[in-house]
């Protein structure tokens, strides 16, 4: 899933018309000044379709919160550790309601819907930071080897750092309503800070993700043995 | 694997594309191409592939439709390559098998244009709509009719021949029913309108829906077919 969501956001962004809040002339896509939600939205901000780039994207997240339903299957394999096995499925109960929180998001084009886009944008950045708390207890508490536990906490915190700058002061309309209040209010640095921050905790996630899957192929088969 | 590819795909994927089609169009925000204030989608003014406009004839956004049927022709894609899979399932008569695999290719590629339907919707690229919809029926219709002939001379039972060739036969009269009538793009209201009465529109509506739930029927009672002949194959 997670090659899937980089190669067909690839697409995405080469597909994308341009435009975004401090620069509508821009004809590409912009690493430091579009949000990963620019890529879903119907129109861009100069009123182009958008409908290559807001499908790719869209779906690569109601895809990606589908596949959060797999964690259904993670307590199994923390059942040799009762404290573990509870951790696990509070951790993994958690992380599926964060899942379905970005199906949400695909499903909320944040030119269309931003209030909605936008709370369930924060449902599943600040779900994600008492899911980990609890996976990276289950890991600490389990035989696997600790480099897991060590990839969890460093996911736990830079989730939580990101929750605490990036949710906590959400804009209560949507910029394309007030595109100067909106540029009044939020310098170009901070906005283009939250970009980029936003990038690095994607690319964390995918990474951490992709760490936890070898940690749970290596309990699958020490409860083989 | 053979029960997976012939069975389980195809069943799942007629099923999967019913209900997305159903939700997408209790979702449609309304207009046809001949009433724009029309509230919802009609089952006998709209055509499906209005389900895929990015905006709609009443020029309200048509996102969850588009999405939704955008995703059901992506499934459809499955039950292209599970043809090529039922093709193997024809290996006991050689002229049959040939023709099931010539039939597999034309399905699984009719089916692509489909995905090529849905990503061009009609108010954007009308023109390419309207290439990859008659590339798609054209592919689909010669898969339908070279997997009847297969289907014919298969061990099949009679009865899945008998629907294989009224199927044909519906293919045909579609063909010459609705085939000659000239694809207007409905963006020009003026010309589309002048062009077509209410009752040609509601004709070609009611005549593609028809063509559909056959084309889907027959998949999904084929499988039924197929599973004789995986126990033959296993």
């Amino acid at each position: 899933m997670v090659i899937y969501f980089v190669i067909v956001n690839s697409i995405a962004i080469y597909l994308f018309p341009g435009g975004s809040l401090y620069d509508s002339s821009l004809t590409t896509y912009s690493f430091s000044e579009n949000f990963f939600s620019d890529l879903g939205v119907y129109e861009t901000i100069r009123g182009e379709q958008n409908f290559f780039a807001c499908f790719l994207f869209n779906s690569t997240l109601v895809m990606m919160g589908f596949a959060c339903l797999s964690f259904l299957f993670v307590p199994r394999l923390f059942k040799d550790n009762k404290a573990s096995y509870i951790c696990a499925c509070i951790g993994s109960y958690i992380a599926i309601l964060s899942g379905l929180s970005f199906l949400g998001v695909g499903l909320t084009p944040a030119d269309l819907y931003f209030h909605e886009h936008v709370f369930f944008v924060i449902v599943g950045f600040r779900s994600m930071v008492p899911g980990l708390f609890f996976l990276t207890i289950a890991f600490f508490l389990s035989p696997v080897s600790n480099k897991y536990t060590t990839a969890s906490i460093l996911f736990l915190v830079s989730i939580t750092v990101y929750s605490i700058f990036e949710t906590s002061n959400p804009p209560e309309t949507s910029p394309r309503e007030n595109i100067e209040l909106f540029r009044e209010t939020v310098d170009y640095n901070r906005m283009v800070i939250s970009v980029i921050a936003q990038k690095v905790i994607a690319l964390i996630s995918f990474i951490s993700f992709f760490v936890f899957t070898y940690g749970f192929y290596q309990l699958t088969l020490l409860k083989k043995h | 694997m053979n029960r997976f590819w012939c069975l389980y795909v195809p069943r799942f994927t007629v099923i999967f594309f019913l209900v997305s089609i159903c939700i997408a169009m209790l979702l449609y925000p309304g207009g046809n191409h001949l009433e724009t204030d029309q509230i919802g989608y009609s089952l006998s003014k709209n055509f499906i592939s209005e389900l895929g406009r990015f905006k709609t004839m009443s020029g309200d956004n048509n996102f969850f439709s588009a999405f939704l049927f955008i995703i059901a022709s992506f499934i459809n894609v499955l039950q292209g390559i599970a043809f090529l899979f039922i093709a193997k399932l024809f290996h006991q008569n050689k002229i049959s098998y040939v023709f099931a695999i010539i039939g597999g290719i034309c399905i699984l590629i009719g089916n692509l244009f489909f995905v090529g339907v849905c990503l061009t919707p009609e108010d954007l690229f009308f023109d390419e709509h309207i290439f990859v919809a008659q590339n798609g029926f054209n592919f689909a219709s010669l898969g339908i009719f070279s997997l009847s002939i297969a289907v014919i001379l298969s061990r099949m039972k009679n009865i899945y021949a008998l629907i294989s060739v009224v199927l044909m036969i519906l293919l045909v009269i579609y063909s010459i029913t609705v085939g000659h009538i000239p694809e207007i793009n409905p963006s020009d209201t003026v010309l589309y309108a002048n062009t077509y009465s209410m009752e040609t529109q509601i004709f070609k509506v009611i005549m593609q829906k028809l063509i559909v739930a056959t084309l889907m029927m027959f998949v999904f009672t084929f499988t039924f077919g197929l599973n004789a002949l995986i126990k033959n194959h296993d």
